[in-house]
């Protein structure tokens, strides 16, 4: 066992009669990483979760958690705890009998239970919180007091099943800073499902994109954003404008794609393999594209007409024609100096520029 | 709620008029039994002659009164306590479990709900008697169980149902088996319709007539000894003081068994988390 | 870190799982097996008290009763007899006609009051809910001895009115007909009929009877075309609850129903007593749950055929 597969899924599918919510996965997770699971909802990774909490057993394949194998390891036995979407707060216990609902076996005295509860609550900001019964509490206390109760015996790895669904906004980007703080400060491995990518890319070390019960890609969130690896993940994060385009020649670290309307490219494939003459896509993020009413000299241009202009304060977002593109190109820009492009009905020329390395290279399908 | 007031109408209209009516069609017909256990005289007749309590007295008196009391009593007992744990079982497997034939099982256990009870009656009576086992209380008792036992499972799968599936989960995740889960989790959140599971199961045994006519043998149990004593018009009113007494502790039973069940199940949609 | 760790048991390949392990891991991997593991007792329970007393109450009507024995070869002498004799087929026509009659008037009886809880109650929802139930767990034998007390000879409504002087002779005609059995079960069976209307009527989300309302429906038409047709579920639940347990009632016939208004559950138990003809009273049971089955069939297929046309 190495500290890179402290957690180890190997080919582990599930299958609900015909339903196959996870089809031979295989993930490793390092010891102390705050991994992310991202996906639309039945994409399976709350399936995958519960397989890792003991709740489903999977039909194929095995999960090893710290070197052991945990086929025949019941969720009670299991080194990991969970803190679920619904909190799942006992709601006939009060905060410190939730939190120390696990301590039972050690048979502490009163006054050992109360410190090892009272350290709990110092570290979720609740002490004084004792004795508050479960319906007292906030969305935001509940989700302190069911992260503590899962914390409080220092599970070898802790599960999070999108436990800031519930909260409104502003408290769910507090939670998300405190969480990961968290995190670092108690070391401990966390696997954390969710389906907002925003959430996944603040907090996570590394994330899984999931869909129909496989992963995408297994990347940093810089590296998922920057460097998708194909078209699905390109879409699933972030906004993304495709061009069709066929590659040309394949150098030394660099490909030459003819993209149509946009004319001829010079970009990193990445750790993508291709060959003259495929069919390719070019993809450009928004915030990647500049657009100005008047033409940039040098990089590469391309005109087009406004079709569509949003202003979100801080930044617009464009919606450009561009003669041979199908759909209208997005672009995103900071409101410096482009409230000018937002005249009544603004149906002008406008310039779109990009830099070489903005460009990525996917396979096309 | 009261955002809904244009679809609702007033309180107090017609349907009010009618339900009040209804209670009445329901409650006055039963409370001729108490009343005319007070009325000193034989005839069941108006006017009423005077109050007195000798029909009472005399029921203290009566011949095998007290064993078939105690026949309904202990046979209710255990019924309650059997219906209610084989009611939990069940509804724990149906709400927990996602099992094959979920739905043909559920239907199963509820038939004893809509076949009459003669022919419930006779068929463990054919049964009893082809096993050559002398009927008896226990004969009752089996026949009670199976009546009371799909009534056990609708209100612990109402009230299994009524808190989340998760709560069972956390606990087995924070290193409880299934054994502790139950009685530290379940147990606990359930016991609003344990009780009304028990207190209903009890009633419903102790006040069944034709499963306990048919299956007694030479044992007899409360409602069994009425019909008997029904022959006799000389006793009509002793038998009106008994029934009297059956109302009242069927009454006080059921409403807390019923308040203890719809508390429980008025306080899961409320609460709405 | 590691001191307080939750300990797991070794790790076990599967090849040397023994049998015990390899249940306990199917058991474990299966919710099927789990949950038919806890389903166990009160299946087993119903399997053996009821459905094979039934299935040997249907092989027992096949049998003939021979003085004071069974006679066990196997012959259909007694569904022969019951459809010889008219008057069996007639007893059992007229008990799915009471039935019939107490089951149509508990339901529209309920309706109006299942409906008033639902809509109209809204803080006392509980109290209404538990004064309807109430009636309903308390002894049957006594409800319907009740109504013997009330329509007898000498009973409340006879010396009532010869009281008030309305009447110098007692009714007869109100006590041992077929009209007392329909009041007397119609009584009885009150409180089985609100519960699944209710139910179904609690149940139907008000945002659409603001709806119908909002795209012009007048509250009757609305209550017709929307409320009606969501709460059939719970009318129809209603309407099985009652009618299959009274077509073999005999309590109520025997108390109040006289000779006119004795219904097929008074013959079968007296088969089984006095008329000492198991068999016989076997095969009344099974042709009379036969008829009963036939009935909701129909009424289930007319109901499925309405709602198609609506």
């Amino acid at each position: 066992m190495s500290d890179e597969q402290f957690i180890s899924i190997q080919n582990v599918s599930k299958h609900f009669g015909d339903v196959h919510a996870v089809d031979r996965v295989s993930i490793d997770i390092a010891r102390g990483e705050f991994f992310s699971l991202l996906g639309p909802s039945g994409c399976g990774k709350t399936t995958l979760l519960r397989m890792l909490a003991g709740f489903e057993f999977p039909t194929a394949g095995e999960i090893f958690i710290d070197g052991q194998a945990m086929s025949t390891v019941a969720p009670n036995h299991r080194p990991v705890n969970m803190v679920f979407q619904s909190y799942a707060i006992f709601p006939h216990l009060n905060v410190s009998q939730n939190i120390g609902y696990s301590l039972r076996k050690d048979k502490l005295s009163k006054a050992d239970f109360n410190s090892r509860v009272g350290e709990m609550l110092d570290l979720i900001k609740l002490s004084g919180y004792e004795d508050r019964a479960s319906h007292e509490l906030s969305g935001g206390e509940r989700q302190r007091v069911a992260l503590a109760r899962a914390l409080i015996r220092r599970p070898k790895v802790l599960l999070l099943d999108e436990p800031l669904g519930a909260l409104d906004k502003q408290l769910r980007e507090q939670m998300q800073l405190e969480l990961r703080s968290l995190q670092r400060a108690v070391g401990i491995t966390f696997v954390f499902v969710t389906h907002d990518q925003e959430e996944a890319l603040t907090m996570s070390d590394r994330i899984a994109v999931m869909s129909k019960g496989r992963y995408l890609q297994i990347d940093t969130p810089t590296k998922l954003y920057e460097a998708p690896q194909n078209r699905e993940v390109a879409d699933f994060i972030g906004t993304m404008n495709f061009f069709d385009a066929s590659v040309q020649d394949v150098g030394d670290g660099q490909a030459s794609i003819d993209a149509g309307p946009l004319g001829k490219l010079s970009v990193s494939p990445g750790n993508l393999a291709f060959s003259s003459g495929q069919a390719a896509l070019a993809a450009i993020r928004p915030e990647k594209i500049s657009i100005s009413s008047e033409k940039p000299s040098g990089g590469h241009v391309v005109e087009g007409t406004m079709d569509a202009a949003a202003y979100l304060g801080d930044r617009s977002h464009f919606y450009v024609r561009v003669p041979g593109v199908d759909k209208p190109v997005a672009v995103s820009a900071q409101n410096i100096d482009q409230t000018h492009l937002h005249g009544d009905g603004n149906q002008g020329q406008v310039w779109l520029s990009w830099s070489n390395d903005a460009v990525v290279l996917l396979n096309k399908d | 709620m009261s955002t809904h007031t244009s679809v609702t109408g007033p309180r107090f209209g017609p349907l009010g008029i009618y339900a009040i009516t209804y209670l009445a069609f329901v409650y006055i017909p039963v409370m001729f039994l108490p009343m005319f256990s007070f009325n000193d005289s034989v005839f069941i007749a108006f006017p009423l002659k005077g109050f007195t309590l000798e029909w009472y007295r005399a029921l203290a008196t009566s011949d095998g009164l007290i064993d078939a009391l105690y026949n309904s009593v202990k046979i209710a007992a255990v019924v309650a306590v059997l219906a209610t744990a084989l009611g939990t079982l069940a509804a724990k497997a149906v709400t927990r479990y996602k099992i094959p034939g979920r739905g043909p099982v559920i239907t199963f256990i509820m038939t004893p709900l809509v076949i009459p009870g003669i022919i419930m009656g006779i068929a463990l009576l054919v049964i009893v008697n082809m096993l050559g086992i002398e009927m008896s209380v226990y004969t009752i008792g089996l026949g009670h169980l199976l009546v009371s036992t799909p009534f056990s499972m609708l209100i612990m799968v109402s009230r299994l149902e009524g808190f989340d599936k998760n709560l069972e989960e956390a606990s087995q995740d924070l290193g409880e088996g299934a054994w502790r889960t139950f009685w530290r989790v379940t147990f606990p959140l359930s016991v609003p319709g344990i009780i009304a599971s028990l207190l209903l199961s009890f009633t419903i045994s102790f006040d069944e007539f034709i499963l306990a006519f048919f299956l007694g043998g030479q044992d007899i149990t409360l409602p069994v000894y009425i019909w008997g004593q029904l022959r006799f018009p000389a006793k009509l009113p002793v038998i009106l003081a008994l029934g009297a007494c059956i109302l009242a502790v069927s009454f006080v039973l059921v409403t807390f068994a019923e308040w203890f069940r719809r508390r429980g199940v008025q306080i899961k949609t409320s609460s709405g988390v | 870190m590691t001191d307080r760790v939750v300990s797991a048991p070794d790790v076990v390949t599967p090849a040397r799982l023994g049998v015990v392990a390899k249940y306990r891991r199917a058991i474990m991997r299966s919710e099927a097996l789990r949950g038919y593991n806890l389903l166990s007792p009160t299946l087993l329970f119903m399997i053996l008290f009821l459905a094979l007393p039934l299935g040997l109450l249907l092989v027992f009507s096949f049998w003939t009763q021979n003085y004071l024995d069974i006679d066990y070869s196997f012959t259909l002498a007694n569904y022969t007899k019951f459809f010889d004799r008219p008057v069996f087929s007639y007893l059992l026509g007229k008990s799915i006609l009471i039935s019939g009659s107490v089951t149509i008037a508990t339901v529209i009886l309920a309706y109006p009051m299942a409906y008033y809880i639902a809509f109209r109650v809204h803080k006392h929802k509980l109290v209404w809910l538990i004064l309807i139930t109430v009636p309903f767990w308390t002894s049957y034998l006594l409800r319907v001895f009740a109504w013997k007390v009330i329509l007898g000879y000498n009973g409340v409504i006879n010396s009532g009115l010869m009281e008030l002087g309305l009447i110098s002779e007692p009714l007869e005609f109100i006590l041992y007909n077929p009209f007392a059995v329909v009041i007397t079960l119609a009584h009885a069976w009150a409180a089985f009929a609100i519960l699944p209307i209710y139910v179904s009527l609690e149940k139907i989300d008000r945002s659409l009877l603001e709806a119908a309302t909002d795209l012009g429906d007048t509250p009757i038409m609305r209550f017709f075309r929307i409320t009606l047709p969501l709460s059939m579920p719970g009318v129809i639940a209603a309407a099985m609850l009652v009618f299959i347990p009274t077509v073999g009632d005999f309590v109520t016939p025997k108390m109040v129903g006289g000779t006119d208004g004795v219904m097929i559950g008074n013959v079968i138990q007296s088969m089984f007593g006095t008329s000492h003809n198991w068999p016989f009273g076997a095969s009344l049971s099974i042709i009379s749950m036969t008829a009963i089955t036939i009935m909701i069939v129909v009424f289930l297929w007319i109901n499925r055929i309405m709602r198609r046309r609506a």
